[in-house]
């Protein structure tokens, strides 16, 4: 089944991606993020909050946005 | 907000969107030319940082590097934003009309207050109260000003305004380490806030902006969170405001007015610890421009070159009595 996924991170990732029935947020997120951790981003599915152990449905929309994201001075 | 008010917002967002799509290669062009024009001013500063490494000045030096920091970072933000969009040859899709309606409603999840301006053609949340580090600066609005998304510029389409301002100590303009005169610095959030504008994302939008307000970035603020409240002198230690303190180029410490001199031989800005009295001139120069004489004297370089010394009076006198011609032997002074 597919979901849209958009990461909000850096250059950004949006697109539709394949998954398992039955994947989870936390599984999903783990998948495409090994190093990092969904605590450090705000989750979103359906553009709501949803918790880790959420079971994607086909054609959900999938957003993550960093918890911390740098400004800088001009 | 109500529906009404809603679907308008959706109305101008797709409308500014399709206009945004047509002027896309305007924009890419525009996008070089802003990318080539950061070129000018990383080379002067790249000169700088070489000129103060010549000179042999540690503290000058890391200064000027930070600053080269920040333009290379914002420089390689920028052309990796630029690399992406060319190399994918994308034209970013607009978002579909509901998607826009979809995330506008949604914004009252994410945030207390959500207010449109019919007559600025604004949409506004308001953050909760934003703390960095102990220090508070109370709630932000982020102003969207839709009829400016074409523009494509976040300078020009986004304002962030302090509800209850705690400013920097050394400028009122400055309400949060990353926002002066309701401007923020995006920095690592421009790339993100453009494509979520880009492509309808209200939501993400808002949401990204309110990130970038609860993080802090201390290698590039327009104020350091130390210094929120003002700078101590390095040797009264007294508190003086940023804008109001004096760098010493000898040692590289920032010093209050009354602990801070000038060198009056380079005309350099130093401190009084910095300083010594040239013995020969009784002015007050900096380590670098006080000399050894040969007599063991501190004087300036300027006596030095100019062989102001007193020593070098007693040998030109010298020097001068021996140009008269020697009494020859057989020969005497015959005086009229």
């Amino acid at each position: 089944m597919k979901i849209f996924y958009l990461n909000n991170a850096g250059c950004g990732f949006a697109d539709n991606v394949e998954i398992q029935p039955g994947t989870t947020v936390g599984e999903f997120f783990k998948s495409r993020h090994k190093n990092d951790e969904p605590s450090n981003y705000l989750i979103r599915v359906n553009r709501q909050p949803v918790s880790a152990d959420y079971i994607l449905q086909d054609g959900d929309r999938l957003t993550a946005t960093p918890l911390k994201i740098e400004g800088a001075a001009a | 907000m109500n529906d009404k008010d809603i679907f308008r917002i959706a109305n101008i967002i797709h409308s500014q969107m399709e206009a945004s799509s047509r002027n896309v290669l305007l924009t890419r062009c525009s996008n070089v030319g802003s990318l080539v024009s950061q070129m000018p001013q990383m080379l002067h500063k790249s000169k700088l940082l070489m000129e103060a490494g010549r000179r042999n000045k540690p503290g000058l030096f890391r200064k000027i590097n930070r600053d080269f920091i920040e333009l290379l970072k914002e420089f390689t933000s920028a052309s990796s934003y630029y690399e992406t969009n060319s190399s994918q040859h994308r034209q970013l899709k607009p978002a579909a009309f509901r998607e826009i309606v979809e995330d506008i409603r949604h914004l009252a999840d994410e945030f207390d207050t959500v207010e449109y301006s019919r007559n600025t053609a604004t949409i506004s949340v308001i953050t909760g109260p934003i703390e960095l580090e102990g220090i508070n600066f109370g709630e932000f609005r982020i102003n969207l000003m839709l009829e400016n998304i074409h523009e494509r510029r976040l300078d020009k389409m986004m304002e962030v305004v302090a509800l209850t301002p705690h400013p920097a100590a050394c400028s009122s303009e400055v309400t949060h380490p990353h926002v002066q005169n309701d401007r923020m610095c995006t920095g690592d959030g421009t790339v993100p806030l453009m494509q979520a504008i880009e492509t309808g994302r209200i939501l993400d939008f808002f949401m990204i902006a309110a990130q970038i307000l609860n993080t802090y970035n201390p290698s590039s603020p327009y104020v350091t969170l130390d210094n929120w409240y003002g700078i101590e002198c390095y040797n009264c230690g007294d508190m003086v405001s940023e804008g109001s303190t004096y760098y010493c180029e000898c040692c590289g410490n920032d010093f209050c007015e009354d602990c801070t001199g000038y060198c009056e031989c380079c005309e350099q800005t130093v401190c009084n610890n910095c300083t010594v009295t040239c013995e020969c001139c009784d002015r007050r120069v900096c380590r670098e421009c006080i000399r050894q004489c040969d007599c063991g004297k501190s004087i300036c370089d300027e006596c030095l070159t100019n062989r102001e010394c007193e020593c070098h009076e007693n040998e030109d006198q010298e020097e001068a009595d021996a140009e008269v011609q020697p009494v020859c032997v057989g020969e005497a002074h015959v005086h009229a």
